[in-house]
């Protein structure tokens, strides 16, 4: 998993909210790019929170991070919008703003990027129409069903063509045949180059992808490689 | 200017913000009221100033003997000549003596033997006042029986008077200032607590604050300008009602004293002024807030 070049690493990071317990504890990893991960764990075990320090919620107790070869602790706050802009997020709440409209959730990316908007239009369009949501251009997110939801912040998330997407439980709220298709669309976006990080407590769907997981336990990362098979390059 | 961009950020259903145009109106209202008020004194002083300040008069007591009177007159002239700070002097005819005491003696004046002084209005350089009771002393000096009134002097209480009019009202129009950025500041930080998790959403993006900042800047400027907008119209009314009145009393200097510029000014300038205002305290107090986030 330690490549020569990582586009995520973490060194003995250390996470805690307030006074209270540490909930990430040494945490150490680097992915490549291009590579796909699970990050499972049971609920509480801190993987909404890992994932929150990757697309810059949170900041470290202490240790070090590097996103696409830059320290996040001595970044400039001015310099943090442009590293956010490589990473896609899917929350798990889906966090879509309920004043727009599906057309206008997904171009957000790009229009914080101060895109033209001829070009928001044209891949816009063309993106809903690969998550199936073309005769919902105008519709506002609370009229979608769940599932509509989860493709339309998917759809939010890769439209600015993320180096990394996070997705924090895509898979909760819909069903098993939904589940393994948001899977391909993942697997599809990975073959295009981008880093993949999924959290999930969906174990068979893990065993069945067959990728390499991180697994958290009481805020101890271990790394574990495809088939089930515990690796060594642990930390905490 | 008058409508608002697309914003990602629903500003227009916000209620804190929806007083706003009604309190900019009002403000902007007293303060085309107040200003108003400072230009017309500053031109009141400054006419006065110009026309009156500059100026004394000398009165020659009489010796009921006209040879005797008229000697004396050109002694007078003669010193005045001498003196470089004076510009001109104008001895003032017997006619417009009596016309000026007409309206304390009546029509019976003119039936009236008693002595009349000379009086002579001397107007000094533009830029120097004279001693007036030196001039007197001078005078006098020669055996002339004379008294120097400066109007300066009095003028002087008047116009100081009128300085610290100016003064609390400039403190007015700089509380009205005040007032606005600090409107804008609570309306645009109560915004930003209203819509946090929607700016949240904005930052994991990878939205800047400029690009945050710039809506909220944009609403701020077309609320305020709207406001503006209607305060200063509705000023510049009652500045014309105000006007017509003084005018009904006969006093109608105060026409004078607004130019075609100045009601310009107040309808286009002062909503411009306020919008830009606005705009700039909103965008600087979005920037100064996002920036204490981590």
């Amino acid at each position: 998993m330690l490549g020569n070049n990582p586009i995520v690493q973490f060194e003995n990071v250390g996470l805690r909210y307030g006074v209270g317990p540490e909930v990430l504890k040494d945490v150490s990893f680097a992915l490549d790019a291009g590579s796909f991960h699970f990050l499972v764990g049971d609920s509480g075990a801190g993987k909404s929170s890992l994932l929150k320090l990757i697309y810059l919620a949170l900041r470290p107790s202490r240790g070090l991070i590097s996103l696409f070869g830059n320290d996040i602790v001595t970044t400039p706050r001015s310099m943090l919008p442009s590293i956010r802009r490589k990473i896609g997020v899917v929350f798990q709440e889906f966090r879509l703003l309920e004043h727009l409209s599906a057309f206008d959730n997904v171009a957000l990316p790009l229009r914080v990027s101060e895109a033209e908007e001829n070009l928001v239009q044209k891949h816009v369009l063309e993106l809903l129409e690969w998550v199936g949501l073309e005769n919902h251009i105008r519709a506002r997110p609370p009229t979608l069903s769940g599932g509509q939801q989860q493709r339309l912040a998917i759809a939010r998330a890769i439209i600015a063509r993320p180096r990394v997407l996070l997705a924090d439980e895509p898979t909760g709220n819909v069903d098993d045949h939904m589940a393994f298709r948001l899977m391909h669309l993942f697997e599809e976006l990975n073959r295009l180059g981008t880093t993949i990080i999924i959290a999930t407590h969906n174990m068979s769907l893990v065993k069945k992808l067959g990728n390499t997981f991180l697994r958290l336990e009481n805020g101890n990362l271990k790394i574990i490689a495809s088939g089930n098979k515990e690796n060594s390059e642990s930390s905490g | 200017m008058f409508k608002y961009q697309r914003t990602d950020l629903p500003l227009e259903k916000d209620t804190n913000g929806r007083f706003l145009p009604w309190l900019i109106a009002f403000m902007v209202f007293l303060t085309v009221i107040s200003f108003g008020v400072l230009l017309a004194l500053n031109s009141v002083v400054s006419r006065w100033d110009s026309s009156i300040g500059n100026s004394i008069s000398i009165q020659l007591y009489s010796q009921q003997n006209p040879t005797a009177d008229n000697t004396v007159l050109q002694k007078v002239l003669s010193l005045l000549a001498e003196n470089k700070d004076i510009r001109k002097y104008e001895v003032i005819s017997d006619q417009q003596i009596m016309n000026l005491v007409k309206p304390w003696l009546g029509e019976a004046y003119e039936t009236l033997d008693f002595p009349m002084p000379r009086l002579i209005s001397v107007e000094l350089v533009e830029g120097t006042k004279i001693d007036a009771t030196l001039l007197e002393k001078q005078i006098s000096d020669q055996g002339i029986d004379v008294s120097v009134d400066d109007h300066y002097v009095w003028l002087a209480r008047f116009i100081d008077f009128v300085k610290t009019i100016q003064w609390v009202v400039l403190m007015i129009l700089g509380f009205v200032l005040f007032a606005l950025v600090g409107t804008v500041v609570f309306v645009t930080r109560t915004g930003l607590e209203v819509h946090r998790e929607v700016i949240e959403v904005l930052h994991f993006i990878g939205a800047q604050d400029q690009y945050i900042a710039r809506q909220f800047a944009g609403r701020a400027m077309v609320m305020s300008f709207r406001g503006a907008i209607l305060g200063s119209t509705l000023g510049t009314l009652a500045l014309f009602v105000i006007i017509f009145f003084l005018e009904k009393i006969g006093n109608n200097f105060v026409i004078e004293l607004y130019p075609q510029f100045f009601y310009t000014g107040l309808l286009i300038g002062l909503p411009i002024f306020v919008g830009l205002t606005a705009r700039s305290a909103a965008q600087t107090t979005v920037l100064w807030l996002l920036s204490r986030i981590p």
